[in-house]
């Protein structure tokens, strides 16, 4: 079920949130550099406004062991807030519209709320306190069960596959790196752990990481050209105490993206996330992912 | 409305289903002649012996279906896939029925005992397979009144010879095993593959058991009959799609 309303919706709710910026978030911290959100530089009262579009599929195992492809749209709405240069919070609202097709060709539907996640940032050093040239910042947070048990009209439950959380409670940490380099250079890194606790109807997710690498080349102030790398290992799954088969490993993609700002505080980022290395345990891919997203300094 | 509908769906989900291929599968008597009911079967041998069966019971451990063989061109594009394409035996799979039924041979022949619905990959199948294999305790339909627990086949009833004379009585058990790979036979007894190639096709087909053609080759008497009865259940059984 593909949302056509996806774009329309990004932007409307984009015109909704952006009221007129009191002053341009360039000149509140000094940098110029256009950025996604969570990797800004905060100071205090810099509220952010993000809506994002996203299109990923997956498919594990193999049509004699019951293998399965879903197809995942994605609307993430958020927004972060930094009560001071020294520490910001972010919340991240996901509603999912995935696919599920199963070898047999039957095809399960659902929409609802994914799983809520609030990230703290609590910038740890910085050169200097304005127009900062390295920021190095400590990471925490949570991810919530938000998103309910899906079940069938007759009340039969889902497949985990098709399910959008396991029900669990995630705690995340993590440190992030950002620096501009000089010129129209910079780069940021992060890395991100996230520890679950167990799930429901028998689920056990297993802790994941995740790792961000990338420089950003912007040549002119509206327009900025990424390229990086999105890594994640994960941990092997149980289901009712027995390992859950194709899952666990490692993937890195490839993560280009660019950023334009058609107006003073306004960036739309298109991405894409290409694998590049798939060590998923068993049978197991992800295919490339693309999104489209919109930022606003409010 | 609108909002209460896209709030109920985000915060208790909305979810629906569009069905796949299934194919229901059965175990029903079929002997050659007419259909038989009541406490007792009687079968004809070649010899011209009339063989009265009395109480009977056969474990059948397993179903599989089997795709038919690849062309050319699908061997081709299977071998640009990068998905795997194991075809390793587990306990359950979306091919195999594993949960062991035991058929109780005095069941009346106008019933079908169902074995399970599988919901196999999309394709066309043209074979299957069927192992007869000793019950255990968690086997569909396990008996109470005999010890079938252990055995694959267990058997009684009398033998009234050809040429007159007292019948002879005979109780025969066996824990062997036979596993027979038959075709899909269509109404007309021909080669037929079954289509489940269309989202929403939902199949039947059936085992079939032949319990007429048991003692053409077995005599019932004779030493080691229980073992070679139970290959010859398996070298009689059929596999038809309706």
């Amino acid at each position: 079920m593909r949302p056509s309303w996806l774009l329309p919706a990004l932007a409307l709710l984009a015109l909704t949130v952006a009221g007129p910026a009191l002053a341009c978030a360039t000149c509140g911290c000094g940098d110029p550099t256009l950025l996604s959100i969570g990797v800004e530089q905060p100071f205090g009262g810099r509220i952010r406004a993000f809506s994002e579009g996203q299109y990923r599929t997956e498919s594990s195992g193999t049509p004699q062991t019951g293998g399965t492809a879903l197809a995942e749209w994605a609307l993430n709405l958020g927004g972060s807030y930094a009560f001071s240069s020294r520490w910001a919070l972010s919340l991240t609202v996901p509603v999912l519209f995935r696919t599920l097709e199963s070898a047999d060709l039957s095809r399960d539907h659902s929409t609802n709320l994914g799983d809520v996640e609030a990230l703290a940032k609590v910038v740890l050093w910085r050169d200097r306190e304005f127009s900062a040239r390295h920021l190095f910042s400590l990471l925490g947070g949570m991810r919530f069960p938000t998103a309910p048990l899906q079940r069938l009209p007759d009340g039969t439950v889902l497949g985990s596959d098709i399910q959008a959380g396991p029900g669990a409670w995630w705690f995340i940490g993590g440190v992030s790196y950002y620096a501009r380099l000089g010129g129209p250079w910079s780069a940021y890194a992060s890395v991100l752990a996230y520890l679950p606790t167990k799930g429901r109807e028998g689920l056990e997710p297993a802790p994941t990481g995740r790792a961000t690498v990338y420089g950003q080349l912007q040549p002119w102030p509206w327009l900025s050209v990424r390229l990086g790398t999105d890594m994640r290992l994960d941990g092997v799954w149980h289901e009712n105490g027995a390992v859950s088969p194709d899952t666990g490993g490692f993937i890195a993609f490839l993560s280009p993206a660019v950023l334009l700002s058609p107006a003073t505080d306004w960036v739309i980022q298109l991405a894409a996330r290409i694998p590049v290395i798939n060590a998923l345990e068993g049978v197991h891919t992800e295919g490339t992912s693309a999104s489209i997203s919109l930022v606003v300094d409010l | 409305m609108l909002p209460v509908v896209v709030t109920s769906c985000l915060v208790l989900g909305c979810s629906s289903e569009e069905a796949g291929v299934s194919l229901a599968l059965h175990l029903a008597h079929r002997p050659s002649g007419a259909s038989q009911s009541g406490p007792e079967r009687i079968i004809q041998r070649p010899n011209g012996d009339v063989v009265r069966l009395t109480r009977g019971h056969l474990n059948v451990a397993s179903v599989e279906i089997l795709a038919c063989p690849s062309t050319a061109w699908r061997k081709l594009l299977e071998a640009l896939s990068p998905v795997g394409t194991a075809r390793a035996h587990t306990e359950g799979t979306p091919t195999r029925i594993g949960e062991p039924h035991v058929d109780d041979l005095l069941r009346d022949d106008a019933q079908a005992l169902t074995l399970g619905t599988l919901k196999p990959p999309a394709d066309r199948y043209c074979r299957g397979t069927v192992l007869l294999e000793p019950a255990d305790a968690d086997a569909v339909g396990l008996p109470a009144s005999v010890p079938m627990e252990g055995n694959t086949l267990w058997l009684e009833g009398t033998v009234e010879p050809a040429g007159g004379g007292a019948a002879q009585p005979f109780q025969l058990a066996s824990s062997s095993e036979a596993e027979v790979d038959a075709q899909f036979l269509g109404p007309a007894g021909s080669p037929s593959p079954v289509p489940l190639t269309t989202a929403g096709i939902a199949r039947t087909g059936q085992v079939l058991v032949r319990y007429d053609r048991w003692f053409d080759g077995v005599d019932p008497l004779a030493p080691g009959a229980a073992d070679a009865l139970v290959d010859a259940i398996a070298a009689s059984l059929e596999l038809r799609a309706d």
